[in-house]
């Protein structure tokens, strides 16, 4: 328990960790799907990036809110009931956001790589949403071709791993099937927040190593000065 | 003068008379019979010996035959009486008194002791008296005797076994509601033990289990901070560098229009 205090302080001053630290997810290019061991800026085998995603859909991106939903996929009862139990998720996680976009694309698009562009091609007004971006947790929809992916922020990045959301959108599935998306939404947002419970007690786990190995190391370098 | 004479006779008659009471009561014979003329033939001898042998075995009633050769001056009932509280002891008792040729013989008197007490003094004195008048009406001496006896370890026997009997019966009725009682009390007292030892230990798991319940909802509730990471920015993503998680969830829809899987 003290440690976990000593861990809170440490967050409160905001010390960063290495998302190494925690995460274990590969890194794939959002085109072609290559898994690459390091950061890169463009592909190295599709030359895919930021500015090929633009280029790709010169169209402005909606503002990333709980429901992107023109068409009214998720009706105003699937919307209040997954609202009302995501606010129970953000008690628990305050810091993280879900949001869910359905949208109808040509087949030729790929719904991992429409998420990303969206993720990062959603405007950023204010410094609340600056705090909440890297947080967020997009579920997209393509409910025509029934289709569905999941893009998540930097800052989460660490703590899910995507095999976990293919799993959890694996056990959802019948309720996309029927087109039950109040269901499925309710589903994936405890789905979400199982993955999310796992990645907090790993977390605390890893911080509580670190914080041994910290301590350890101090008390070293006290002994030998 | 003459009534010194007087006196001096009847003093010496009484002596007399006092000589013909039994100055000291015989021992008790080595079997149940005294006959110290040898009145009775061997054979019923030993059939009488057997009989009263067997009551006294089996029922612990100690019966006796005693044979005398001339009435007793105290008379044949009080005689036996006397016979009988010296060799009976405490217990149930009888003594069959006969005295060859005299009318009405044998006599009996017995009595139930301090150790009978499921028959009362009626039924006991009519048991006995019911024997001695079938005794009575054989036609010999001897078998007299020897019925006498048969029919009084008969009579005492039956009594004997009946408050054997009964007393088995409380006994065991009294050992069962013992070992009722026994029982109740030990699991009266187990109860206890167990109320003693468990509610405290109950109530000990509970106030545990109540925390422990307390305290996981309470980490459940307390909101969890991820800690801040550095971003590992890629493919020019300013906020997500996407990722591989999706799904199909219906078939694929050819260029006609129609699904293909």
């Amino acid at each position: 328990m003290k440690l976990m205090e000593e861990i809170q302080e440490e967050q409160t001053i905001k010390e960063l960790y290495r998302a190494i630290t925690f995460a274990k997810s590969s890194i794939f290019c959002p085109s072609c799907f290559v898994k690459i061991d390091r950061v890169v800026k463009t592909c190295p085998r599709c030359q895919f990036s930021g500015a090929v995603a633009v280029q790709k859909y010169p169209f402005s991106a909606p503002m990333m809110v709980r429901f992107m939903d023109d068409k009214d996929i998720f009706d105003f009862r699937a919307r209040q009931v997954i609202s009302n139990r995501l606010a129970q998720l953000e008690k628990k996680f305050p810091q993280v956001r879900i949001c869910f976009c359905a949208l109808e694309l040509p087949e030729h698009v790929d719904l991992r790589e429409f998420g990303y562009w969206l993720f990062n091609a959603s405007p950023v007004e204010d410094s609340v949403e600056v705090g909440k971006r890297p947080w967020t947790i997009l579920l997209l929809l393509d409910h025509a071709l029934g289709r569905v992916s999941v893009t998540s922020g930097y800052a989460i990045e660490p703590f899910v791993r995507d095999d976990q959301w293919v799993n959890c959108l694996r056990i959802e599935r019948e309720y996309f099937v029927k087109r039950d998306y109040r269901k499925a939404g309710l589903r994936f947002v405890s789905g979400a927040e199982r993955i999310l419970r796992e990645g907090a007690n790993l977390a605390k786990l890893k911080m509580v190593d670190q914080m041994k190995r910290k301590k350890r190391m101090r008390s070293r370098k006290e002994k030998k000065a | 003068m003459k009534a010194v004479i007087v006196f001096f006779i009847s003093l010496s008659l009484v002596f007399s008379q006092e000589e013909s009471l039994p100055s000291s009561l015989p021992s008790k014979p080595d079997g149940h019979i005294y006959d110290p003329s040898g009145w009775l033939l061997d054979e019923r001898r030993t059939e009488i010996e057997e009989t009263l042998g067997k009551a006294e075995r089996e029922w612990s009633v100690r019966l006796f035959a005693v044979v005398l050769e001339r009435n007793p001056a105290v008379g044949a009932e009080a005689y036996a009486r006397m016979l009988g509280r010296s060799w009976g002891g405490e217990g149930v008792w009888g003594v069959i008194i006969h005295v060859p040729g005299i009318e009405g013989a044998p006599w009996c008197v017995a009595e139930r002791g301090s150790m009978v007490k499921w028959a009362s003094k009626e039924s006991f004195d009519e048991a006995v008296k019911a024997a001695m008048d079938r005794a009575r009406r054989q036609p010999a001496e001897q078998l007299r005797l020897k019925v006498a006896c048969k029919e009084l370890t008969d009579e005492l026997g039956f009594l004997g076994l009946k408050e054997e009997r009964i007393e088995r019966k409380f006994g065991e009725a009294g050992n069962e509601w013992d070992e009722k009682a026994m029982d109740r009390r030990s699991d009266r007292r187990s109860r206890r033990r167990v109320l003693f030892v468990g509610m405290p230990l109950i109530l000990l798991i509970g106030v545990v289990g109540f925390f422990v319940v307390r305290r996981k909802l309470r980490n459940r509730r307390k909101p969890f901070l991820f800690p801040e990471t550095e971003y590992r920015v890629r493919f020019e993503g300013p906020w997500s560098g996407g990722g591989n998680a999706g799904l199909r969830f219906t078939r694929k829809v050819g260029e006609d229009g129609s699904r293909r899987g």
